[in-house]
C-alpha cells in the first residue's frame, strides 16, 4: 500500500515553510499599491534554508532528502503565489546533479541568481519557441521538451522581447531558445528528472486551490448578508465544499503520484498525469469560484483572491493543458 | 509518507487473485428474489470457508485479524476478478452493520451476530428513512415504547434496500418525546422474521426491486437487541454513517476503476453505426480522461483512509467526504458511458451493462445521505462554516 500519512517531520516542513512565506510573502504584497518587499534577499534567505536544495545530495549542497520534502514545499510556493523561478532554480540544481557538476549545483541553488522558467512545444526540436515566466536579462533558463531538460545560458536566447503577462504577478518574456546551445542537457529516458518536474508543478497548482479554498471559506464566515454570514447559506456553502472536496483529492492524488515517482512504479505517469489534470482543474475552478464568492470585491485588483486563478493558467500550461493531459491520461493501459 | 508495497501484501495480494480465480461462481446472480437470496448466501460461505470472509474483522468474531490494507486489496482483486456484484444482500452487513457491532455492539450482541453474517447465513438491512423524515432524519416518528424487556414498535420505514432479502435491520426509532429530535432516538436490532413487520418492495426506476417499504404493528423487540442506549441512537447512528460513507465505499471505488477501463476500452471502437471512435473527439478525450484521473483520486483517498487506521490516526473530518466524490463520479462516468455508447444505449438488451450502470447510478448521490446533505456536512464539519 502507498502511505500518504504526513509523519511529524513533513507535517513540520509545512508547517515552517507555510508560516515563512505568510510573514515574507504575504499576498498583500501583490496588491496595487504594495511596497515592494526585497525579492532578492527573500530568495536568498529561502537557499540558506535549504529549500532550493531540499532534494540534493549533500555533495551538491543538498539535504539529501527527497521528492516528497519538495513536493510539501512547492505547494506552500503556489498557496502564496511565489515566483516560478522557484521552480526554475530547484530544477536547475537537480540538471547539474545528473550532469555530474556539482560546483554549478550549489551555485544554481544557492539564491544569487534567478533563473527564469521557459515554456516550449514539447515536441520542439532546433530553434524553439518560447515563452519566460520571471527571467532576467542575463539570467540563466531551465526549459523542457519531452526529449529531455536542460539548463541554458542567456546567449541561447534570442530575438527576446518582453510581453505583458496575463498573470501581471511575474515578467513574460517571449524568444526563441537554442536547444543544441545547453549548459547542460539531461535526456528524458536517462533521468526521471521530468517526471519530478511534473509532481512538483501538480503540488504548486494544488497550493493554488488549497489557499483560494481558506480565502474563501475565511470570508464566507465573516460577510454576512441578509442578516447573517453567507457561509451559512446552501448556495455558498455547497460550493465551498465543492472547493475543499477537489482541493483535497488534488492533493492525495499528487502525494500517489510523488511516491510511485519515487518508486519508478510502472503507473508512474498515470497517476502523474492525473494528478496534474485534478490539480489544474481544482486551481482553475476554485480561482473561478473563489472570485465569486467575494462578490463585487473578487472582481478587484487589490483583492487577493485573483492571484489563483491567473497563476492556475502558468502550470496548466507548463503542464500541457487540459485536452493533452486528459489524452495522456488516457493513453496508459488498464493496471495490470 | 511511504513507498510502495512490501512483500507480505504481494504475497497475499498473489493469494487472494489465485483463490478468487478458482473459486468465483461461474453461474449468473438469478433474478428472483429466492434466487437471490440462495445465491449471495452461498457465494458468501463459500468465502467463509475459503478464510477469505472478514478479512479485518476481529477473530474472536469469526474474522481473519487482518489489516484494512489487506482488506482493500480484497476489494480491488474481487472486482478485478469479474467476481458477482459488490452490492448484494450481505454488502451492507459486511460494510456498515457488523462493523457498527464490533464498534458500538455488546458482547452478546457481536458473538451472536458477527459469525453469522461472515458465514452467510444472516443478511442485515438499514431502517433510518422514513416518508417525512429522509435529509431530516432526525425528525422520524416511528415510535418505540419500552414494555417489560421488550420495546414495542409502531410506524413506518421507506427505502429500505434489501429488506426482502434481509433478516435483520438497524432499526431507528423515536423513543423520546416525539420533539425530542437526535437526542431521543433508539438504534436496535430488529430481527425482520418479528409478527407484526410487512415488507412491500418498491420499483426503482431500473425495473429492479432494489427499496421497500416496512410497516411495523407493534412488533416486540428485546431490549437486549439496544446498540448503545435508550434515546442514545444518534450517536450509533454517526458511527454507522461514519462506515457507511468511508470504508463501505471501496467496493463501489474498486469497481469504478474496472468500470472506467471498460468504457475507455469502448470508446476506443469505432461505432457499429460508422464515423470515428468516440474518444477522437476532444470533449469525449477530456470527459474520459477527466473521469479515469478522478477515479484515481479516489484510490488515493482509500490509501489516506486505510493508513490512518492502520497508523491509529485519527484525521477527524478530513475522512468523511468520500462519498459524496464518490456517488457524483460514479453518476458522471455512467452518463459519458450513454454518450459513448451513442443510440445502442437506447436498448437495454444491445448495451446491458452499461445501461444498467447508468440507471442504478441515480441512486448513489441519494443513499448514504444525499449530495446536498453531504456538502452540509462537509461545509460545517470540514470547512467550519456556520449552520
Amino acid at each position: 500500500m502507498w502511505n500518504i500519512l504526513l509523519n511529524d517531520d513533513e507535517a513540520m516542513i509545512t508547517e515552517s515553510v507555510r508560516a515563512f512565506l505568510s510573514a515574507e510573502m504575504p499576498l498583500e504584497r501583490l496588491r496595487p499599491k504594495a511596497v515592494q518587499a526585497d525579492w532578492q534577499a527573500i530568495r536568498r534567505n529561502m537557499a540558506e534554508l535549504g529549500w532550493f536544495a531540499v532534494g540534493l545530495s549533500e555533495e551538491c549542497g543538498g539535504a539529501g532528502l527527497g521528492l516528497v520534502e519538495e513536493m510539501l514545499i512547492q505547494r506552500e510556493f503556489g498557496r502564496y503565489v511565489v515566483s516560478p523561478s522557484t521552480l526554475a532554480i530547484v530544477l536547475a540544481g537537480h540538471i547539474c546533479s545528473a550532469a555530474g557538476d556539482p560546483a554549478r549545483a550549489v551555485e544554481a541553488t544557492s539564491g544569487e541568481a534567478a533563473v527564469g522558467l521557459a515554456l516550449l512545444h514539447p515536441d520542439a526540436r532546433g530553434m524553439a519557441p518560447a515563452y519566460l515566466f520571471d527571467w532576467q536579462e542575463g539570467g540563466r533558463i531551465v526549459a523542457w521538451t519531452d526529449a529531455g531538460i536542460g539548463l541554458f545560458p542567456a546567449a541561447a536566447l534570442s530575438g527576446w522581447r518582453p510581453e505583458e503577462a496575463m498573470d501581471d504577478s511575474l515578467t513574460l518574456h517571449s524568444g526563441t531558445l537554442a536547444l543544441d546551445k545547453a549548459i547542460h542537457w539531461i535526456p528524458a529516458r536517462q533521468s526521471p528528472l521530468l517526471a519530478r518536474a511534473r509532481v512538483l508543478i501538480a503540488a504548486a497548482l494544488v497550493g493554488l486551490a488549497d489557499h483560494a479554498c481558506d480565502l474563501t471559506v475565511a470570508y464566507a464566515k465573516i460577510r454576512e448578508q441578509f442578516g447573517s454570514p453567507i457561509g451559512a447559506f446552501q448556495a455558498v456553502k455547497h460550493r465551498c465544499a465543492d472547493m475543499g472536496v477537489r482541493t483535497r483529492l488534488a492533493w492525495y492524488q499528487t502525494n500517489v503520484a510523488c511516491l510511485k515517482t519515487i518508486a519508478e512504479a510502472p503507473d508512474a505517469a498515470l497517476q502523474t498525469d492525473s494528478a496534474l489534470l485534478l490539480a489544474a482543474e481544482a486551481a482553475h475552478e476554485n480561482g473561478r469560484a473563489g472570485i465569486q464568492m467575494h462578490g463585487g470585491i473578487g472582481f478587484q485588483a487589490e483583492c487577493d483572491i485573483h492571484w489563483f486563478m491567473k497563476r492556475a493558467h502558468v502550470y496548466d500550461q507548463l503542464a500541457g493543458g487540459r485536452l493533452a493531459l486528459a489524452r495522456s491520461v488516457l493513453s496508459y493501459p488498464p493496471a495490470a | 509518507m511511504q513507498c510502495a508495497e512490501t512483500a507480505g501484501l504481494k504475497f497475499f495480494r498473489e493469494e487472494v487473485r489465485e483463490w478468487l480465480h478458482a473459486n468465483k461462481p461461474k453461474e449468473d446472480r438469478p433474478h428472483d428474489f429466492q434466487g437471490q437470496i440462495a445465491f449471495d448466501r452461498a457465494w458468501q460461505h463459500t468465502q467463509f470457508k475459503g478464510g477469505w470472509a472478514g478479512i479485518s474483522w476481529p477473530e474472536e468474531y469469526g474474522g481473519r485479524g487482518l489489516l484494512p490494507s489487506q482488506q482493500l486489496i480484497w476489494c480491488e482483486e474481487y472486482v478485478r476478478a469479474r467476481c458477482p456484484v459488490v452490492h448484494d444482500s450481505f454488502w451492507l452487513s459486511l460494510n456498515h452493520a457488523g462493523p457498527t457491532l464490533i464498534a458500538r455492539g455488546t458482547e452478546e450482541q457481536k458473538a451472536f451476530h458477527l459469525p453469522q453474517i461472515l458465514r452467510g447465513e444472516k443478511s442485515w438491512c438499514q431502517g433510518f428513512s422514513e416518508p417525512n423524515a429522509g435529509s431530516d432524519l432526525a425528525s422520524l416518528r416511528t415510535r418505540g415504547e419500552i414494555d417489560g424487556d421488550h420495546l414495542v414498535v409502531n410506524g413506518q420505514k421507506i427505502w429500505t434496500t434489501n429488506a426482502h432479502l434481509s433478516d435483520y435491520q438497524e432499526l431507528l426509532v423515536r423513543t423520546g418525546a416525539p420533539d425530542s429530535r437526535h437526542r431521543g432516538l433508539t438504534w436496535i436490532i430488529c430481527d425482520m422474521r418479528t409478527p407484526g413487520i410487512d415488507i412491500r418492495p418498491i420499483k426503482a426506476l431500473d425495473g429492479h426491486y432494489h427499496n421497500c417499504e416496512v410497516f411495523y404493528d407493534s412488533v416486540r423487540i428485546p431490549l437486549s437487541n439496544v446498540v448503545g442506549a435508550i434515546d442514545g441512537g444518534w450517536s450509533v447512528t454517526m458511527t454507522t454513517f461514519g462506515f457507511e460513507r468511508g470504508p463501505a465505499t471501496f467496493g463501489g471505488i474498486c469497481e469504478m476503476i474496472v468500470l472506467i477501463d471498460d468504457l475507455i476500452a469502448l470508446a476506443r471502437q469505432s461505432p457499429p453505426w460508422g464515423g470515428p471512435a468516440p474518444v477522437e473527439d476532444g470533449a469525449i478525450a477530456v470527459r474520459l480522461g477527466e473521469l479515469r484521473a478522478r477515479i484515481e483520486s479516489l484510490r488515493a483517498m482509500m490509501y489516506l483512509l486505510v493508513a490512518s487506521s492502520e497508523a491509529g490516526v485519527d484525521l477527524g473530518a478530513e475522512t468523511s467526504f468520500l462519498h459524496l466524490p464518490f456517488g457524483e463520479t460514479l453518476q458522471a462516468l455512467g452518463r459519458l458511458a450513454m454518450d459513448i455508447a451513442g443510440p445502442a444505449g437506447l436498448g437495454r438488451t444491445m448495451s446491458p451493462h452499461w445501461v444498467a450502470t447508468y440507471l442504478n447510478s441515480f441512486c448513489a448521490t441519494l443513499a448514504g445521505g444525499t449530495a446536498e446533505i453531504l456538502r452540509n456536512v462537509i461545509g460545517e464539519r470540514l470547512l467550519g462554516l456556520p449552520r
